[in-house]
């Protein structure tokens, strides 16, 4: 009896409005226009494809190929499928199929991006009609590997906010009381002399010498010293990073950087032990000392106690969320879908993330002592450990504002890799300095907002449209590995910030339960039960997963608040008017205008 | 029986009471009847914890020297322990306890000595009565007559007293029907569609057996909900094995040779002890203190609670798509026609009906696909996750449906008038209550135990203002379409609100809540005084005139 014409429940829902999903990303969009097109973005290709959606199946459309992204517009669907890619998100491009493939569309390209998806096209197979459309695609997607600059410095676009006057170093230390008596600031790697991955303005030690620094850099790989991220007002404990120590197998010792790290513990006059957190696992630590790295002895630093926090490597993350897109891109596992979730240990890894972060911040905060957080070079866990740490600590960093301020400084300034961990540009799609870290702290930083939906200024959408230019390329921000290249390529005078973007269409990305509220330290839940896979992001292409943009609570309760502003302006115009006739008429009635004060004190 | 004579130490000093997430605090503790009592004085944090024996599903004892440990685990799922000083005081607490929260006897449970000390506005058990859900379907339709055939609950002791039947089938073909029927559960309606006049019924299996036995009323009754033409659909929520099967005991399903109009699908939901089980292994994991949670998920799953929210969600789903896309009639059962069949009935209403998402719709909702239906409340929840005693009887069939709701909720989060809160406390209540509302297995049950005269329903103390401002949803927008859940796996989650309520601080969560309940209130202040302005110059205009 179950025969075919039985009906079904869809699986996953009845969504089936179809796939069209456009890049919210503020594209000048015209409707009589073919295609959006950015200023600065131009024409290079196009071509009739079969896109192989595996959604919902073969698509008949036309792809346009510019030197900012690839279009895809279908012919005869109903409603139109469009495909909206950067080419910066594209990590390979593949040729399937031969001249003498058979089978239908088993001919054309195969191309993996960098957020969670595969694009598939299918082409005429006659002809070498593929060879074009591969080469402009691998020339514009791969600009670093051609010689070519990448499309940020063509970029034309104008906005009313200036991205790059968002974080300036001096002005943030100031913000946080820096420099006192006890903490100064030092321009000793002003030309980037002392260490080329460090920015320029440091906070260290009012007691020790630049000439200590440079003993300091000796001990430390790629010279990352201790310098300041943070300071706790009341506390005046501090958060401190740098890189591993050069230990050795034979153990090497420095004096400069025994003293230096005592006179870190005693600058907030604290008695106690100078607390050092190591990300890695205690075996990683110790496996680094046959590279010439290590960790801080007790015997060498008496005053310290150093605790691993057993965060994996930049390949463990990277085999992690490669599992995770097999789960769930194209199809998602249904079957044994928690398990399967679990045996990818995304999960565990963003709970190691957060507890080693909590573990920092309570620290600081709690255990009144200064912290010294490193891994190996400093400038991938390290950099994940003190801004979380920093965001729990300081409600600043959980404004729009602050936030930026906190990427710009604790990733970009203190030289993450992204160039390197993202592969901007660059056609080695297996290179293994590629690492999905700043990914993770994103994720992180989520489900922080999760747990406190009151705290953050900004909302789902700030953290997914970072993400969606972290790959894109349009903008400088993420650009290059450090500040001395950025300096070098002059990234804030020929491209936009990331920053200008958001900045300029704020309401867009702010949360409207935000309520601001000063010095509350927020600690999350790390428990692998309070954890959540971060659907909205990870599972974003895939249209039976009900996802509603923007989100339905969200957007209510700004229409209330619309609602609440607009009462509040009748409520003030009719006061007006009838004052005015009050006034006119004098009768003596109940005033307005104690109305409206009883009104606004309320909020 | 006097209570007295179980309470042997009716009070204990320095007794110290542990919760998760709380300072232990020290106070006093009493026994009464129904209740324990926990208070403490200390100046800084006063306070009292008031817990029904019934709520209580399993204690348990230990002792350090003199001092005595009672761990306490609740049918709502929360834990606390008590350390009472002096092992015979302990010993008798607990036993009063034990005695106390295992009472047999439904009479002496606390809905009938409980006097409520609020104004009765409605009677609650006179709120949702079946001629008006009648009246209703009247205005839209003719085709079905309120049938009082089981008036003295003669024919079908697990159904209410009347019913809601085709026009066309007279009393005594019902008669017959429900010979046909396990456990005399005739087809009744369930839903009337009225953008498209399709109905939804609801029945036990039908007593076949093996020798294929057919009932020609059983067969008119069905087909008079169709419409010339057009087919009906069966949804069984056993497998076609299980289905087969239940041919030796007597039962089985609609053969198609007897009712070529109808399609049979089976879609398997599970019941009593697999789902007991499910609950009790979930709930294992969800308290599980060992730091290695590594495998949360794993245990998470292995629990299968998900599993079955997606079945039965699949089901109910399936059931209307059926009425509102294929614009058919649906009949729904399974063996008894008590559980899984009332769990698919209910939702599909919940994805088709607005007004079931509405509080007081909801609540009709309970009352005429739950308790008048006759689901065994009194069997089915005496025992929750902590029970040891493998009683047969004992399934979490309503937290499942209450989950499968909330599931939706959580999916659309502005289209239903309740919160969560709502759900949590229909949960606690079914389990343990100063309402008898839930007590007994059908009416005829609480009628003979006079429920209504000696007891007070929970709908009259929830429907009462001051209550319903907790249980409604600051964000509700009416909204009149069908509504289509996910049923993917990576759309349904752990309700936390239940599994993890006694586990997790959600001061955040509240804050957040609090936030848009001020806003509304804010806004209906903003807005009366528009109003109030608005009027004000209007009589000035018509001063001015005059």
């Amino acid at each position: 009896m179950a025969a075919s014409s039985t009906p079904k429940y869809n699986s996953n829902s009845l969504e089936s409005s179809s796939s069209k999903r456009m890049l919210k990303d503020g594209t000048n969009w015209e409707q009589n226009e073919e295609i959006p097109r950015l200023p600065g973005e131009t024409r290079v290709t196009d071509k009739d494809v079969i896109y192989m959606c595996p959604f919902n199946g073969p698509v008949k459309g036309r792809v346009y190929i510019t030197n900012y992204r690839l279009y895809l517009r279908s012919v005869e669907n109903d409603p139109v499928v469009i495909l909206n890619v950067p080419l910066g998100v594209i990590s390979r491009i593949e040729k399937m199929g031969g001249a003498s493939s058979r089978g239908e569309n088993s001919y054309g390209l195969d191309i993996t991006c960098k957020d969670m998806r595969n694009l598939r096209f299918a082409l005429k197979q006659e002809g070498h009609s593929r060879r074009d459309i591969f080469e402009v695609l691998t020339k514009y997607a791969f600009p670093q590997s051609h010689n070519l600059l990448f499309f940020a410095f063509a970029n034309e676009e104008k906005f009313s906010e200036n991205g790059w006057m968002v974080y300036n170093p001096m002005s943030e230390y100031r913000r946080q009381g820096l420099p006192n008596e006890r903490w100064r600031v030092t321009f000793i790697n002003e030309h980037y002399g002392l260490c080329d991955t460090y920015p320029s303005l440091l906070v260290v030690p009012y007691n020790a010498t630049d000439d200590d620094l440079k003993k300091v850099a000796a001990f430390r790989s790629r010279n990352r010293i201790p310098v300041l991220s943070w300071i706790h007002p009341e506390t005046q404990a501090v958060i401190m990073r740098c890189s591993q120590p050069l230990v050795g197998m034979s153990g090497k010792r420095n004096k400069d950087d025994e003293r230096y790290l005592d006179i870190i513990r005693e600058a907030n006059g604290q008695i106690s032990k100078l607390t050092i957190y190591d990300a890695r696992p205690n075996v990683n630590a110790v496996a680094n000392k046959a590279t010439g790295g290590g960790y801080e002895g007790e015997d060498a630093y008496p005053n310290a106690e150093l605790f691993f926090l057993d965060i994996h490597n930049i390949h463990v993350m990277r085999e992690s969320l490669k599992k995770l897109k097999d789960i769930v891109y194209p199809n998602v596992e249904e079957s044994h879908w928690l398990s399967s979730l679990e045996s990818t240990h995304w999960l565990e890894h963003i709970k190691l993330v957060l507890t080693g972060a909590i573990q920092v911040a309570d620290r600081v905060s709690s255990g009144r002592s200064s912290v010294l957080v490193h891994c190996s070079d400093g400038w991938d866990r390290t950099a994940q450990l003190t801004s979380l740490a920093m965001l729990m600590l300081d409600s600043y960093y959980r404004t729009i504002e602050g936030f930026e301020v906190l990427v710009q400084k604790e990733w970009i300034s203190f030289g993450h890799k992204f160039a390197s961990r993202i592969g901007h540009g660059d056609k080695n799609h297996a290179d293994a300095d590629r690492s999905p870290i700043f990914l993770q702290f994103i994720d992180c930083v989520w489900q922080m907002s999760k747990q406190f939906p009151t705290a953050f200024e900004f909302n789902e959408q700030f953290l997914i449209t970072i993400l969606d230019h972290l790959y894109s390329c349009r903008f400088g921000t993420f650009l290059y590995n450090s500040e001395s290249l950025r300096e070098k390529e002059k990234v804030t005078e020929k491209t936009l910030s990331l920053w200008s973007l958001i900045n300029s269409e704020k309401t867009k990305y702010t949360n409207p339960f935000y309520t601001k509220e000063l010095n509350r330290a927020l600690y999350p839940v790390a428990s692998m039960r309070h954890l959540e896979l971060w659907v909205n992001y990870y599972i974003r292409w895939n249209p039976r997963i009900r996802q509603q943009q923007p989100n339905p609570v969200e957007q209510r309760y700004m229409e209330l608040l619309a609602l609440r502003d607009d009462y509040i302006r009748r409520l003030e115009e009719l006061q007006i008017t009838n004052n005015s006739k009050i006034s006119n008429s004098s009768t003596s009635s109940a005033s307005p205008s104690q109305m409206m004060s009883q009104v606004q004190t309320h909020f | 029986m006097e209570f007295a004579e179980l309470i042997k130490t009716p009070r204990a000093d320095n007794v110290v009471l542990h919760r998760p997430f709380y300072l232990a605090v020290e106070g006093t503790l009493c026994l009464t009847g129904h209740h324990l009592i926990f208070s403490s004085r200390r100046q800084d944090n006063a306070e009292e914890l008031w817990l029904l024996h019934s709520n209580i599903d399993s204690i348990e004892k230990r002792f350090v020297g003199s001092l005595g440990t009672i761990i306490i685990k609740c049918k709502d799922l929360r834990i606390i322990q008590l350390d009472i000083p002096g092992m015979e005081e302990c010993l008798n607490i607990a036993s009063s306890i034990e005695a106390l929260s295992t009472l047999d006897s439904v009479t002496l449970m606390y809905p009938f000595f409980y006097r409520p000390m609020f104004e009765i506005v409605e009677d609650g058990w006179r709120s949702f009565l079946p001629d008006q859900e009648f009246e209703l379907l009247s205005s839209v339709t003719d085709e079905w007559r309120l049938s009082c055939i089981n008036k003295e609950f003669s024919v079908c002791p697990s159904y209410p007293p009347v019913v809601i039947v085709p026009k066309s089938i007279d009393d005594e073909a019902l008669r017959k029907v429900a010979m046909f029927r396990h456990g005399s559960r005739f087809p009744v309606l369930s839903y009337y569609h009225k953008k498209n006049g399709m109905v939804m019924m609801r029945s036990s299996q039908p007593l076949t057996g093996t020798n294929g036995r057919r009932c020609k009323e059983d067969e008119k009754l069905i087909n008079a909900t169709l419409r010339p033409g057009k087919r009906g659909y069966i949804i069984d929520t056993r497998s076609l094995s299980v289905a087969q099967q239940a041919r030796a005991k007597g039962g089985g399903f609609e053969q198609e040779v007897h009712y070529p109009q109808w399609r049979r699908i089976h879609k398997c939901i599970e019941r009593f002890n697999i789902l007991q089980e499910s609950l009790i292994k979930l709930v294992e994991a969800c308290n599980d203190q060992s730091h290695n949670m590594d495998r949360w998920l794993s245990k998470l799953e292995a629990s299968n609670w998900l599993t079955h929210i997606k079945e039965i969600l699949t089901a109910a789903c399936l059931a209307a798509q059926c009425i509102d896309r294929e614009g058919a009639s649906v009949l729904v059962h399974g063996t008894e026609g008590t559980d899984s069949t009332l769990q698919v009935t209910s939702l599909a209403q919940i994805i088709l009906d607005p007004r079931c998402r509405t509080i007081r719709g909801f609540e009709s909702l309970v009352v005429r696909e739950w308790l008048q239906a006759g689901h065994p409340f009194q069997q089915r929840c005496a025992q929750s996750a902590y029970s040891n005693g493998k009683q047969k009887w004992e399934a979490p069939v309503f937290l499942l449906f209450l989950d499968c709701v909330w599931q939706i909720l959580r999916q659309f989060p502005c289209s239903f008038e309740f919160n969560e809160q709502f759900l949590i406390m229909l949960f606690e209540h079914a389990y343990a209550s100063q309402f008898g509302t839930f007590l007994g297995n059908n009416e005829n049950e609480r009628s003979k135990l006079k429920l209504p005269q000696k007891t007070m329903s929970l709908w009259s103390w929830v429907n009462r203002s001051e209550e319903l401002r907790k249980f409604q949803n600051p964000l509700f927008e009416a909204n009149s379409l069908v509504i289509w859940p996910s049923v993917a796996p990576q759309s349904l989650q752990l309700w936390e609100g239940v599994f993890l309520r006694w586990n997790r601080p959600s001061k955040f969560l509240d804050e957040a809540h609090e936030e848009m309940i001020n806003i509304i209130k804010y806004n209906k202040e903003l807005q009366a005084k528009v109003n109030a302005l608005r009027r004000q110059l209007a009589e000035m205009e018509t001063d001015d005139k005059m």
